[in-house]
């Protein structure tokens, strides 16, 4: 979302040439005070009209401004930004549960090993061994 | 009972060595870029989060806007640069948010943990049957446990790869339209600024040209001096704004055209290099674009 790059050429332009010609006579207005040329009042009424043209240009910068900050806060690229943000942080959620899931597996295929090793070679120890594996694997994941 | 290597720390024989690189190495090329390296990504993101040191840089807006028109009658503009502040903050907070959530998604350096954890499943499973036993002694269990860690991690790595590729190309497009707002934004702020510091400059030599007393001609324009001072100071931290915001679009732009690169270490060399070398080129523009006051 910007203004039209032509749009603001011509805005920045305009607002120069009118900057440019205000500057241009109060400039010839305060030589013709320094020579005394001009009483006081004179200048203090072309000094008024400088003020009043310079605001102007000021204020076409400060429209341009405002215009760019209504239509830019509803514009589809603020809206993608914020979908984009939301879509990142729920992959990163699914990305931590991935990672859990794929240790988790790993282990579980490690206890079934054991198990398995428990049921081919029966005994107290392969059995304690076994039980040891699933508690341990509890631990780890579980707490 | 052998002993339980934790973390793949364990001294044994070359050969047992060997065997557990191998198995490593065996299980690392299972996937690729085992050690995703997103290095180019953290920095475009951390030029991103960056520009949360600007948040409030337009604020400042409707005060100077007032400075000018204190005189005369009060200019409705300033209003509307007041109640615009909140919007340039959303605007600002989404580039920041998104530059968090690339950081957060680049950032793998936790992906290799499970090493302990799998070397505690194996150690337990370790201590059934002398069969079981022997198969998985210290440094093979180290090198299982190091291996599958390192497969877990390539896979997540791939993943935050793929999805990092697939959101920088999404939000390209959005992210550059918005930082061309934000440019417009400063232009026009900035030159709004130098019409603000020109029409003070110019009240100082009408002061001196005028026929008022000699102490308050020279008060006024010590006044005045000291609002130029705070003007410049303004104008500054809009350029900052300016090249911190292009800093981000351009780096942004950058990683968008090496994204097939993305996790291969020399390919995020480059990318690194080339985000350095046009932060530093940006800074530098901005700071010759910077137009002085014509006295």
């Amino acid at each position: 979302m910007a203004i039209d790059p032509t749009a603001l050429q011509d805005v920045l332009q305009l607002a120069q040439t009118c900057e440019d010609l205000a500057r241009g006579a109060l400039g010839v207005a305060q030589a013709q005070l320094r020579a005394q040329l001009i009483p006081q009042g004179d200048f203090d009424q072309a000094f008024g009209d400088y003020g009043i043209a310079m605001q102007r240009a000021r204020d076409m910068y400060y429209q341009a401004s405002h215009n760019l900050a209504q239509q830019i806060a509803q514009s589809a690229d603020i809206k993608a930004l914020t979908a984009q943000i939301q879509a990142l942080n729920q992959s990163l959620a699914h990305l931590q549960k991935l990672d859990h899931v794929l240790a988790l597996s790993f282990g579980v295929v490690t206890l079934v090993a054991a198990i398995t090793t428990a049921i081919v070679t029966p005994g107290t120890t392969t059995l304690e061994g076994a039980y040891n594996s699933a508690t341990a694997l509890k631990t780890t994941f579980f707490g | 009972m052998p002993a339980i290597a934790y973390n793949g720390i364990m001294s044994g024989s070359p050969i047992r060595d060997r065997r557990r690189t191998v198995l490593a190495l065996a299980l690392c090329g299972v996937v690729a870029g085992c050690a995703p390296s997103l290095g180019s990504v953290k920095a475009t993101a951390g030029l991103g989060a960056g520009l949360a040191a600007y948040q409030g840089a337009f604020d400042l807006a409707a005060t100077y806007c007032r400075y000018a028109s204190l005189g005369m009658t009060p200019d409705p503009q300033c209003h509307n640069l007041e109640v615009d502040a909140a919007n340039w903050h959303a605007v600002n907070q989404a580039l920041v948010g998104y530059a968090t959530a690339l950081n957060a998604m680049a950032d793998d350096s936790k992906d290799q943990s499970q090493q302990t954890t799998i070397a505690t499943s194996l150690g337990a499973t370790a201590q059934i049957g002398t069969a079981w036993s022997a198969a998985l002694d210290a440094n093979v269990t180290a090198g299982v446990s190091q291996g599958v860690s390192t497969l877990i991690a390539g896979i997540t790595g791939v993943y935050r790869r793929e999805r990092l590729a697939r959101t920088i190309r999404d939000s390209a497009e959005a992210v550059q339209a918005v930082v061309n707002g934000l440019d417009q934004n400063i232009q026009l702020l900035d030159r709004a600024e130098q019409n603000v510091a020109a029409t003070i400059a110019d009240t100082i030599t009408s002061i001196q040209a005028g026929t008022s007393p000699a102490a308050d001609r020279l008060g006024l324009a010590i006044a005045l001096q000291g609002v130029q001072v705070e003007l410049a100071a303004h104008r500054a931290i809009l350029a900052s704004y300016k090249a911190a915001a292009d800093s981000f679009a351009k780096a942004h732009t950058t990683v968008k055209k090496g994204l097939s690169g993305l996790g291969e270490r020399q390919a995020d060399l480059e990318l690194l290099k080339r985000i350095s070398s046009d932060v530093s080129q940006i800074v530098k523009d901005s700071k010759i674009a910077r137009t002085p006051i014509t006295p």
